[in-house]
């Protein structure tokens, strides 16, 4: 090898070595860009006579600058950041719905209560009452309101997991390319770092969309996203959204079912907000929304509007077949086993009758309700065939209530004597009981020592004993005890003679009248569908404020202003207010744990680019700094070589040697 | 022996011990070169730090070196009684008789082959560091943007201003 020989390969070298330094310097801002490093070696040695002789140099490899372990920790703190800065994006939305303030439903729903609170000190005033039915449409309004913001929130949320599955579609094809690339240019011998660098790029974008795993095998990298092989060397497959049975959004294989486990990238946090918290917090929504209908119902059932007993009450809940038990029809609000009391009152005498209606939604569809509801005197119910929904109807000249209000005559008795009893009051005790009324002594009412009327509690248990001998006068109502009245005309009574009457708290233990919307405050059941009954927003007399009737008798308000402070939800812990402060909470808190996971990682991957810079990034003044120093040197070792040839052309002349 | 021959004697001695300092100079020329050339083969920044400076040693030292040979030419060309620049070894070599004159034209014979060697050495370097420069100063350019990076030491050998580009100017 000739010395020029020696000074080609060095050329050849350098020329390789300086364009590498501007392809960093030129890349320095290039996201992905790995730093290349020149690999210079030895040539192999000529070994002329015995002796060694240099041959020059040779470029090796350019390599890139880059670990793999660090590269993957990146990988996974991008899908991992990707996933939390997805989750809480969706959460602040969710967050932003339930912040407690003015026109919220935390709000509003105190507001209803209050208006209640104040209507009961006025239960006549009609003002007042339209007050409280717009009190009650705002709050359903924002039921409807906040349910259909969440939907929309699903809706979108979907939209970007299509997205997001497109677009790692689209990257795993562009994977696939760069694989049949480096494949390709590696086959010529050629580096394919730049090929490489982009591909790693790609990887890096795909876990921002979704949990990835990669293995390198003869410069060509599988691909596992999701757990599914998603790029083999020059292949790439699909992922696809789809929706199960119960409407959760999932990442399938197309022709599969079989919904894939994804664990990291955006996909991830949408999906964990899309099916769990977000499906959380619509079925909580939903939840107070049932249980207020319920609860208000319930009450606006059981008492009496203005204008006294109904002649007439149409179901607005509707169940999806009237002929299978009422357990399995898909009953808007919950049915248990119980009793329903039904008042039938002679609108021309006065006369009330109270009877009590056994149920068992497991054993009773709707069609047999109806019936045993038709068997209560003067009281007619019917299916509604086009929509499955109940009807009552009162005989003419009778209306009906559920009230529970005591009979004007006793329900049953046993009397041989010629007196007649007659009951009143309201019965404040706290639950369903049935009084009996049993003659001590025998003789004349009002006259007769010694002869009284013992009062029984369904126990057998005295609760009251009454004179009705000497001092008391036929006709006069005695208390019997809470709250309950009783009068005997005047007559004989013997002892031993007794009557009985049920005495209602809870004129319907079964639920069944908020089931099906029978005399109902609202409609609709859900969050979505819940509304005032238009009934009561055209007639505000219906609003039931009464449990005796009296247009002065606040009794049945006062029940609905109570519901505020009754723990009905969380299993009987929580009350309205209570369930709604513990969603904001946990939203609150979710969005926190987000934040705080969310600077971690952003911490974590500050870090890992540091890192990852301090490996593969290109310092541009380092680089140019070794430019000049190498530009400087050349400069040196050109002024020398004049140097040694001015030394040379001076020596040469002496030497005798003609130099040219 | 006559003033003339203890004249040429004597010039033939200093000429001699001349030469080896000639020869000395040459050898580490010579390994100064190959240290460079091997420092920039390699792109070994520090090694080639390290050449240049011996280099700069080596540049001084020939200073030394050619005002010693200039002295020489100056007595060589009395004794001879020719110009000073129609001095050479081998007219010397002649004017000595005997043992002295063919140690003369042996070391000048090794001198030959030595300066030979540093020149082929040193065009080879030239060859090399002319063209990286060129392809040096040529990316600076284009890294900096500015119309030329200057080459330092142009053919004429005077010495030009590197004209740095924005890049540079704006990193101070």
């Amino acid at each position: 090898m000739s010395s020029f020989g020696i000074g080609l390969s060095a050329l050849r070298a350098s020329q390789l070595a300086m364009g590498t330094v501007g392809q960093n310097l030129a890349n320095a801002n290039t996201p992905g860009y790995h730093r290349q490093v020149v690999q210079f070696g030895d040539r192999p040695p000529d070994f002329i006579g015995g002796l060694e002789i240099g041959t020059g140099v040779q470029v090796e490899d350019i390599h890139r600058q880059r670990s793999d372990l660090l590269e993957k920790a990146v990988t996974q703190n991008t899908a991992d950041a990707a996933g939390t800065a997805a989750a809480l994006d969706a959460s602040r939305q969710i967050e932003a719905e339930f912040t407690p303030g003015s026109g919220t439903l935390d709000a509003l729903l105190e507001n209803f209560f209050n208006n209640l609170q104040q209507l009961a000190s006025q239960p006549a005033d009609l003002a007042q009452r339209r007050v409280v039915l717009g009190s009650a449409a705002a709050l359903a309004g924002q039921f409807n309101t906040v349910a259909g913001d969440l939907d929309r929130m699903r809706d979108g949320l979907d939209q970007q997991i299509g997205q997001a599955v497109a677009d790692a579609n689209s990257l795993a094809a562009q994977i696939a390319e760069q694989n049949r690339l480096i494949q390709a240019q590696e086959a010529r011998g050629a580096q394919a770092n730049d090929a490489r660098d982009q591909r790693d790029q790609l990887v890096n974008q795909l876990a921002q969309l979704v949990d990835v795993r990669t293995v390198e095998q003869d410069g060509q990298l599988t691909v596992l996203a999701a757990g599914v092989p998603l790029v083999v060397g020059g292949t790439s497959g699909t992922l696809a959204f789809a929706k199960d049975s119960q409407g959760n959004a999932t990442v399938t294989v197309p022709g599969s079912a079989q919904a894939q486990n994804v664990t990291g990238g955006k996909l991830a946090g949408l999906l964990q907000v899309r099916n769990q918290t977000l499906g959380d917090f619509r079925g909580r929504l939903d939840a107070l929304a049932q249980e207020l209908a319920r609860r208000v119902d319930g009450v606006q059932a059981a008492g009496l509007g203005l204008s006294g007993p109904l002649t007439f009450a149409p179901g607005t809940r509707a169940v999806s077949s009237a002929t299978i038990p009422l357990a399995q029809a898909g009953t808007a609000l919950p049915v248990q086993a119980g009793t329903l009391y039904v008042s039938v009152t002679n609108q021309a005498t006065g006369q009330r009758t109270l009877t009590a209606v056994n149920l068992d939604p497991a054993a009773q569809s709707l069609r047999q309700v109806a019936a045993a509801l038709s068997a209560v005197p003067n009281l007619q119910a019917v299916v509604n065939p086009q929509n499955n929904t109940l009807q009552i109807l009162a005989a003419p000249g009778f209306a009906f209530d559920f009230a529970g209000r005591l009979p004007t005559q006793p329900a049953a008795s046993a009397l041989t004597g010629t007196t007649v009893p007659t009951l009143g009051g309201v019965y404040t005790g706290p639950a369903n009981d049935t009084y009996t009324f049993r003659v001590v002594g025998s003789g004349t009412v009002g006259v007769t020592p010694g002869l009284q009327l013992q009062v029984l509690n369904g126990a057998g248990s005295p609760v009251a004993s009454l004179n009705v001998g000497p001092g008391y006068t036929p006709g006069t109502s005695l208390q019997a005890a809470n709250g309950v009245t009783v009068a005997l005309a005047a007559g004989t009574a013997n002892a031993g003679d007794s009557f009985t009457t049920p005495v209602v708290a809870q004129p319907d233990t079964a639920g069944l009248l908020p089931a099906l919307g029978l005399g109902s405050f609202f409609t609709g059941s859900t969050a979505s569908t819940l509304a005032v009954n238009p009934d009561l927003l055209n007639n505000p007399q219906l609003l039931a404020a009464s449990r005796t009737g009296d247009s002065g008798d606040n009794t049945n308000l006062q029940a609905m202003v109570n519901l505020r402070d009754g723990r009905f939800l969380a299993g009987g812990t929580q009350t309205f207010g209570d369930f709604y402060a513990a969603m904001v909470g946990d939203i609150g808190t979710q969005v926190k744990q987000l934040d705080q996971r969310q600077t971690t990682q952003q911490a974590l991957g500050q870090s890992l680019a540091a890192q990852q810079q301090s490996v593969s990034g290109v310092d541009p003044n380092e680089e140019l700094v070794n430019l000049m120093q190498y530009q400087r040197s050349f400069q040196a070792a050109a002024k020398y070589i004049d140097v040694v040839n001015t030394t040379l052309n001076d020596l040469f002349s002496i030497i005798g040697v003609t130099t040219g | 022996m006559s003033d003339t021959g203890t004249t040429f004697a004597d010039l033939a001695a200093t000429c001699l011990e001349h030469l080896g300092r000639e020869e000395a100079f040459l050898d580490a020329t010579l390994d100064s070169l190959r240290r460079v050339r091997a420092a920039v083969v390699r792109n070994d920044l520090p090694g080639l730090a390290a050449a240049l400076g011996r280099q700069a040693e080596l540049a001084r030292e020939s200073d030394a070196v050619r005002a010693a040979r200039a002295r020489l030419r100056e007595r060589a060309a009395a004794a001879l009684g020719v110009a000073a620049g129609a001095v050479t070894l081998r007219l010397l070599a002649e004017r000595v008789a005997g043992e002295e004159g063919r140690r003369l034209l042996d070391r000048r014979e090794a001198l030959r082959r030595r300066a030979e060697e540093v020149e082929r050495f040193n065009q080879a370097n030239a060859a090399l560091v002319r063209q990286l420069l060129g392809l040096n100063s040529e990316l600076l350019r284009w890294l900096t943007g500015g119309q030329t990076a200057g080459e330092g030491y142009g053919r004429t050998g005077a010495y030009q201003e590197g004209v740095c580009g924005p890049l540079l100017s704006a990193q101070g």
